[in-house]
């Protein structure tokens, strides 16, 4: 019976290392033959030892498992270093520099050792930062905050400094895009890797994303400015072309010669020609085309009423939902809420938690529950 | 009420309304001072047609013995605007100055030595640019003047703006003076 499962603990040999590994062993049918073989080796010699041998056999497959996991993993990241590395040298863009890699790894070594340690408190730290990192202002957030507060400039007369310029876009030298091989301003290519549930729904984790823009001219009907394009965001710019092979996503986002466009930045001298660039103490630099940063300041006002007034409504709501009701002489009476000042009992944190436990346990109240009830 | 949901609503209300109140201060701040920036760039504009005045009387004050009177007048006024300090004035002389150099150029027809002058015709094309970047800088005054003018009247801002005592600010009209077209004159 265990020379059986010997041989079905051999798929799984066959298939993790002779499949997967790809370790060239032959004849390939070796552990279907090698296991019961073993097995029943072990029970001629020595009887007690064969079912220790069997477990041996079958906690292999998980070692194995677990090895061969690994090497796919180094295997599949040499791989995509590979690609970034002949990406970046196709386009001339500066790799990542080791540090920072360096720093990146431990970082985020660091961050899934505390929240491992922080047990339950894992949720408030993963919760605040989502709120924080809602709250930091996004170079797209400072964008549609800038545009709404700063007039366009004309081009022949920008000022020095913050501007927002609108015209249309003119190439001067092209960059070849990584899809279809188009001609453009610049890009911005995103490799997803997709992974698939029990339902068969798809989910898409960035893998890989670059930026490459050459200098370009943006003209209006007063003159035309060139533009300097490091660090420069791309906001809403339309997806151009996208397709899906061998388990990634490929996606490319593309600045073209003809496209209309509002631009925020630092208008500054190069040459003594006013040129745009990145601004560094507002920290932005963006293009956006005009219909959709229009299309947002047209709906933005009213999103914005419709948040005050749900906000107001609910808060409403909730003072009504917390105040006693009770029916006096065929009327609903509404009271005033009752708010409890817990402070005064609260002299150190383990007083809080104490009133927390007992929120939590009536059966313990001491007479602050049945003050809150 | 559970004393961690009136904590939670409590902290919640709070983080929300200081929030708010910085956003809308920090709006009303730029707001301001975009205004003042557009005005001050403006001013960079005039101080440059000023300085190129100099240059402008060398070359034609050969040519055009005649309008001596005119380029008096031109080297009074951009002294007058190079000493002047307030905002009001500037504007005053610097449309004056417009309208003097603007005469210049019109009655350069009756020069033709002038009118083949090369550094002349640098000379009018600098003013020409000057001008149109003047025109637009003022247009671009106005539009920040009225972003101002919107965002502090606006709700909730408007609390916050009568609290820091902000004012409504003057858009740049065209006077009546400008408006006023007397022909040529020398």
């Amino acid at each position: 019976m265990l020379m059986l499962f010997g041989a079905g603990i051999a798929i799984f040999h066959s298939a993790l290392i002779l499949a997967v590994l790809e370790v060239n062993i032959k004849p390939g049918w070796i552990f279907f033959a090698l296991n019961p073989a073993l097995i029943g080796i072990t029970f001629l010699v020595n009887r007690q030892y064969t079912f220790l041998i069997f477990v041996l056999l079958f906690v292999s497959v998980f070692i194995i498992g677990f090895y061969t996991m690994i090497k796919l993993s180094i295997k599949g990241y040499k791989k995509d270093a590979i690609e970034t590395r002949k990406f970046n040298k196709r386009y001339d863009i500066a790799p990542t520099p080791l540090w920072k890699k360096i720093l990146r790894t431990l970082i985020g070594f660091t961050v899934i050792a505390l929240l491992f340690s922080s047990g339950i408190y894992a949720f408030v730290i993963i919760f605040a930062y989502i709120i924080i990192e809602k709250l930091l202002p996004s170079s797209t957030n400072q964008f549609l905050k800038l545009q709404a507060t700063l007039p366009t400039s004309r081009i022949r007369s920008v000022a020095m400094g913050l501007v927002e310029v609108e015209g249309t876009l003119k190439m001067i030298e092209p960059v070849i895009a990584p899809i279809k091989k188009k001609e453009c301003i610049g890009f911005v290519y995103h490799i997803d890797k997709v992974s698939k549930n029990s339902d068969g729904d798809k989910s898409y984790s960035n893998v890989f994303t670059k930026t490459k823009v050459k200098p370009f001219i943006i003209k209006d009907k007063t003159g035309e400015m060139k533009v300097i394009p490091d660090k420069l965001d791309f906001i809403w710019i339309a997806e151009e072309d996208r397709y899906e092979r061998s388990g990634k996503r490929y996606t490319q986002y593309l600045l073209k010669e003809g496209d209309e466009v509002l631009m925020m930045g630092k208008a500054g001298l190069e040459n003594n020609t006013p040129v745009l660039m990145h601004e560094s103490i507002k920290n932005v630099f963006a293009i956006s085309p005009t219909a959709k940063v229009l299309h947002y300041n047209i709906y933005k006002p009213l999103l914005n009423s419709f948040v005050t007034f749900s906000a107001l409504f609910a808060f409403i709501s909730a003072l009504i939902l917390v105040s006693p009701v009770s029916i006096k002489n065929d009327l609903i009476v509404i009271e005033k809420p009752i708010f409890i000042n817990y402070w005064k009992d609260i002299h150190q944190f383990s007083d809080l938690i104490k009133i927390f436990e007992q929120q939590g346990n009536p059966a313990s109240s001491d007479g602050i529950i049945e003050s809150v009830e | 009420m559970n004393p961690l949901i009136s904590y939670t609503i409590i902290g919640v209300l709070i983080v929300g309304v200081i929030g708010t109140i910085i956003s809308i201060y920090n709006r009303l701040v730029m707001l301001k001072f975009n205004v003042e920036k557009a005005f001050a760039n403006i001013d960079v504009l005039l101080k440059q047609r000023a300085d190129e005045i100099p240059n402008l009387i060398l070359v034609v004050k050969e040519s055009m013995q005649y309008e001596e009177s005119v380029l008096t007048k031109l080297t009074s006024l951009r002294t007058q605007f190079l000493n002047s300090t307030k905002s009001d004035e500037k504007i005053t002389l610097s449309n004056e100055i417009s309208n003097v150099v603007k005469s210049i150029f019109a009655v350069t027809e009756n020069y033709p030595e002038l009118k083949a002058n090369k550094n002349f015709l640098r000379l009018q094309a600098r003013a020409s640019e000057i001008e149109d970047a003047i025109s637009d800088r003022r247009e671009f005054f106005n539009e920040s003047v009225n972003m101002y003018n919107i965002g502090i009247h606006e709700f909730p801002n408007l609390i916050l703006a009568n609290i820091l005592a902000y004012k409504d600010k003057s858009l740049l009209v065209i006077t009546e003076q400008e408006k006023k077209y007397d022909g040529i004159k020398f």
